[in-house]
């Protein structure tokens, strides 16, 4: 753990000498000559010259690189320690885990400590951190990453779980409220008319941008190198870069290569319906087990496993089947099976139990048709639920659920065989090394290779090595240096690289639940001190989108709000922000305070 | 104290001590920070499905319940389920272990097969340019991490000259009927070659460092200048009279190795892909995976005991001199 507290208690002592140093008595006069503008030389626009202070037009005293007004900078006599605020404190996994955004925390908690107050970087392995902010409430900031899945093309997952106040047990972790946002974002999911349903998600993005629970700091781009000279018909998808479904689906050989052997740095985590928990999983999954929809190469819900979706009315989706379409085993898919699928997930506690709740019904109306019925219209679930939900052979899983697994939850079932009807029949896999998938040649989106080898190479270095010699075709994940990745592409005339804006961010969380990050004024402050254009281009390499406080990625252009402005990175817009929300500053030492009558929630 | 009392003494020290391992692993991992469950237990969980989850791994007993259990399942070698994949740990643990008992046992046998005489050739040119050569090329090797070591072998192997592969332990794709198979097949070995090599080049200083010093030792005891005297050739008296008295601390070292390796190299089988045991031991604790992490550590405890226990029933075989009392 890295402690910067000490750092900033010296600061405020050298600025308390300087003070002291030019009277016996620290007067108004003395503060305003004592510190000079913004000579931390960061080039941040903020030296109380140039831009406006929230005085009020009544006498400024110059801080450490920001002005207050006279009547904000009160004697220690005059404050009360229910005011004071306590060490700030930035989760963020170690430097080893994810050494970037260590990095970033350390820097912006520097930037924060300058409005005077102390801070520290705390960090934590990643299931540590999980415990203590989604379970627990004592905690400041916490660095958190959301990464892009299929289901996240549409907005609704992350506006609806990261924003509505009926979250907080969940991805609204910084318990954030605001009635209008959840009035919005409801109305949003039952809007019929696209166009007004974007306009919706905008707004809501406006409220968020507004009072900031979050900072958001970038979309990141997701990576991707490979074989251009074996390999074409690699999609970009927007919003998920080019490992996706839609690729896998439209690779060709250039040449007699037949197997096409992919990279990933970790281990798959389960070969379960029900279950997709880690990144890795998403692809072999949908190889595997069909679902009823897919994205497009915009980005939108287009019927994959489903022939149409047919809204018969606002809360009645009737979606026909592909019909004579088989299993892995030869036995056919039927509406029963649909049916099945999706019970599933309504009667025990899966990951995709959440989209579908608003499912009050399922009725299979014929062999090949099944039809919906919802508590209200919910216009997210073709890709929330059936783009994501697994369509699994109600025949194999009866005789699981009902005399197999041995604890009551099928996402824990490992089936030995995974059987779906996918374009790709599983083989073998062998733990920690290989999975294997051939080709369903009955599939009605026949795939144009033999075989898919999803190898673990946990060492960046040797993944590069084995692309570079041709052992892989394409590495998934990668997660080295950007950078050394590019001039290895370039310098090889067979590879190539695809980066792509992703839907998932980064960004810093504030417990709104805790003082003070309970004030807007605070967390609109907070805002200020992200020097976003240093963190994205120096820290990051540059390898994402500067994002504005937004849950939707610029990825998704549609949806994105293009109008919401930037927070200026300034000590001063800081500063008045803080004013305008009646903190003061101790006269003694430059510590921040909380207003005297808004110190509890 | 006979043979027999000394070994059952020390079968009840390894047993006792074993459980205390257990113990302490136990309680370790619940006092380390972060919720176990936190893989399964996120997208939009309600209470109540996540306290389901938590029932299903029998996280909502009280500790002292969830210690008995794990008592009298350790009785029966039943390790649990794990955290994250929800299969029986043994079978996680089983595949790795047999990966890693095959490249660290060819990694030690080699390191040993060329360390003990290369020290023993040291000891013999004492004092020569060849033995201080020896000695820092020993150091060095010792001193050169295995990743660096191991990158280095990939790069100039691999990919400049591109004899062998660069990592995993079969080409893509490739299935086999069963371990015995795999183990055996050329592509395997094809595989094996650079990482054991790696190790290997790791591991050989000790025993050669080891021999060396303990050569210099009997060298000095009047049967090797008695040998010597009768007329005995260089290589014959090195062989057989110096070298084989010289052998004892070596094969302790050689037995607590052996323990060791089996643990396997976290590094090792990163570098080169290797699903191994170390690769799973580190994966486990990073992920509170407790079932899974106790047990590769239990395992790895375990043989440690028992290497150690052999070493001291070999030393008393090969020295009549020592007594167990």
């Amino acid at each position: 753990m890295t402690d910067q507290r000490s750092d900033n208690r010296i600061q405020r002592r050298n600025f308390l000498k300087k003070a002291g140093g030019a009277g016996a008595t620290v007067t108004l006069a003395s503060f305003a000559g004592c510190a000079g503008g913004d000579d931390d030389g960061d080039g941040e626009g903020g030296d109380g010259d140039t831009e406006t202070v929230a005085s009020g037009g009544s006498e400024t005293v110059q801080m450490e690189g920001f002005k207050v007004p006279a009547e904000s900078v009160l004697p220690q006599s005059e404050l009360d320690d229910a005011q004071a605020i306590p060490e700030l404190s930035l989760i963020v996994n170690p430097p080893k885990a994810q050494p970037d955004d260590h990095e970033t925390s350390m820097f912006v908690t520097k930037e924060i400590a300058k409005l005077g107050l102390d801070t520290t970087v705390e960090t934590m392995t990643w299931p540590a951190q999980s415990s203590a902010v989604w379970d627990g409430t004592d905690w400041d900031m916490t660095f958190w990453q959301m990464v892009g899945r299929p289901s996240r093309l549409d907005p609704d997952e992350f506006s609806v779980q990261m924003g509505h106040s009926s979250f907080q047990e969940g991805y609204n972790y910084y318990f954030w409220e605001d009635d209008e946002y959840d009035q919005k974002v409801m109305a949003q999911r039952e809007e019929l008319d696209q166009a007004a349903r974007e306009q919706l998600i905008k707004e809501c993005q406006q409220i968020f941008h507004d009072r900031g629970p979050s900072t958001f700091l970038m979309y990141p781009n997701k990576t991707i190198p490979w074989n251009s000279e074996r390999w074409e018909g690699v999609v970009e998808l927007n919003g998920m870069g080019a490992v996706n479904m839609l690729t896998f689906s439209n690779m060709k050989p250039t040449g007699d290569r037949t197997e096409l052997n992919i990279a990933y740095d970790q281990e798959l985590q389960a070969l379960n319906p029900f279950d997709q928990s880690g990144e890795i999983d998403m692809i072999q999954h949908r190889m595997i087990w069909d679902r009823l929809a897919w994205p497009n190469e915009s980005a939108l819900p287009e019927p994959r496993l489903a022939e149409e979706f047919n809204w018969k009315d606002n809360t009645t989706l009737e979606v026909p089947i592909k019909q004579g379409h088989t299993f892995h085993d030869g036995e056919e898919l039927t509406a029963e099976d649909v049916k099945y699928s999706y019970d599933i997930h309504r009667n025990y506690s899966t990951y995709f139990s959440g989209p579908v709740k608003p499912v009050n019904e399922i009725t299979v109306v014929d062999d090949y048709t099944v039809e919906f019925s919802f508590d209200y219209h919910y216009a997210p679930f073709p890709m929330a639920a059936m783009g994501r939900i697994a369509i699994i052979p109600k025949h194999k899983w009866t005789d699981i659920i009902e005399n197999r697994m041995e604890v009551e939850n099928p996402m824990l079932y490992q089936e030995d065989t995974p059987l779906g009807s996918g374009p790709m029949e599983f083989v073998h896999w062998n733990a920690s090394e290989e999975v294997r998938l051939e080709r369903f040649d009955d599939h009605f989106d026949p795939i144009a290779y033999e075989a898919r080898n999803s190898r673990i190479i946990p060492s960046v270095q040797t993944m590069l090595t084995q692309l570079e010699n041709g052992t892989l075709d394409m590495l998934a994940n990668y997660r080295g240096n950007k950078d050394v990745l590019q001039d290895r592409v370039e310098a090889n005339d067979s590879l190539s690289m695809a980066a792509t804006t992703t839907v998932g961010f980064k960004q810093i969380s504030y417990n709104n639940d805790r003082p003070p990050f309970h004030i807007d004024g605070f967390r609109r402050a907070m805002n200020h001190r992200f020097d976003k254009d240093t963190i994205v281009n120096d820290i990051y390499g540059g390898w994402g989108s500067i994002a504005p406080n937004s849950l939707v990625s610029s990825a998704l252009k549609s949806w994105h709000n293009d109008e919401l402005e930037r927070h200026e990175f300034s000590l001063q817009a800081a500063a008045n922000e803080l004013i305008e929300a009646g903190f003061v500053w101790d006269e003694s030492d430059g510590m921040l305070y909380m207003p005297a009558d808004n110190t509890e929630l | 104290m006979g043979l027999k009392e000394f070994v059952t003494r020390r079968i009840i020290q390894i047993v006792v001590l074993y459980f205390a391992i257990a113990t302490m692993l136990f309680f370790l991992f619940r006092a380390a920070p972060g919720d176990p469950l936190a893989a399964y237990i996120g997208t939009g969980f309600t209470q109540e499905q996540a306290a389901q989850i938590r029932a299903t791994f029998g996280l909502d007993q009280p500790i002292h319940v969830q210690y008995w259990k794990y008592m009298t399942n350790l009785v029966t070698f039943n390790f649990g389920l794990s955290y994250i994949t929800g299969d029986p740990v043994w079978e996680i643990i089983q595949t790795r272990f047999w990966n890693t008992l095959v490249l660290m046992g060819t990694s030690v046998g080699l390191a040993y097969l060329i360390g003990v005489p290369f020290g023993a050739y040291l000891a013999w040119n004492r004092g020569t340019k060849r033995e201080r050569f020896g000695v820092v090329f020993a150091l060095i090797s010792r001193s050169a991490p295995v990743f660096w070591t191991g990158l280095l072998g990939i790069w100039l192997f691999s990919f400049k000259l591109g004899w062998l592969p660069a990592g995993s332990m079969s080409q893509p794709g490739v299935t086999y009927s069963s371990k015995l198979a795999q183990f055996t097949s050329p592509d395997f070995l094809r595989h094996l070659i650079l990482p054991a090599l790696i190790q290997a080049f790791y591991f050989y200083s000790l025993p050669a460092l080891l021999m060396r010093n303990s050569m210099l030792e009997v060298m000095n005891e009047d049967f090797v200048d008695f040998a010597e005297l009768k007329g005995i050739s260089d290589f014959s008296v090195m062989l057989k009279h110096a070298a084989r008295n010289a052998l004892l601390p070596i094969v302790t070292a050689f037995a607590v190795a052996a323990g060791f390796a089996v643990g396997g190299s976290v590094v090792l089988e990163t570098v080169f892909a290797w699903p191994g045991l170390g690769r799973e031991m580190v994966r486990a604790v990073i992920a509170n995976d407790y079932p899974v992490a106790q047990a590769t550590f239990l395992i790895l405890a375990g043989l440690v005991l028992i290497a150690n226990f052999l070493a001291d029933l070999a030393y008393g075989y090969l020295d009549p001199r020592i007594t167990y009392d």
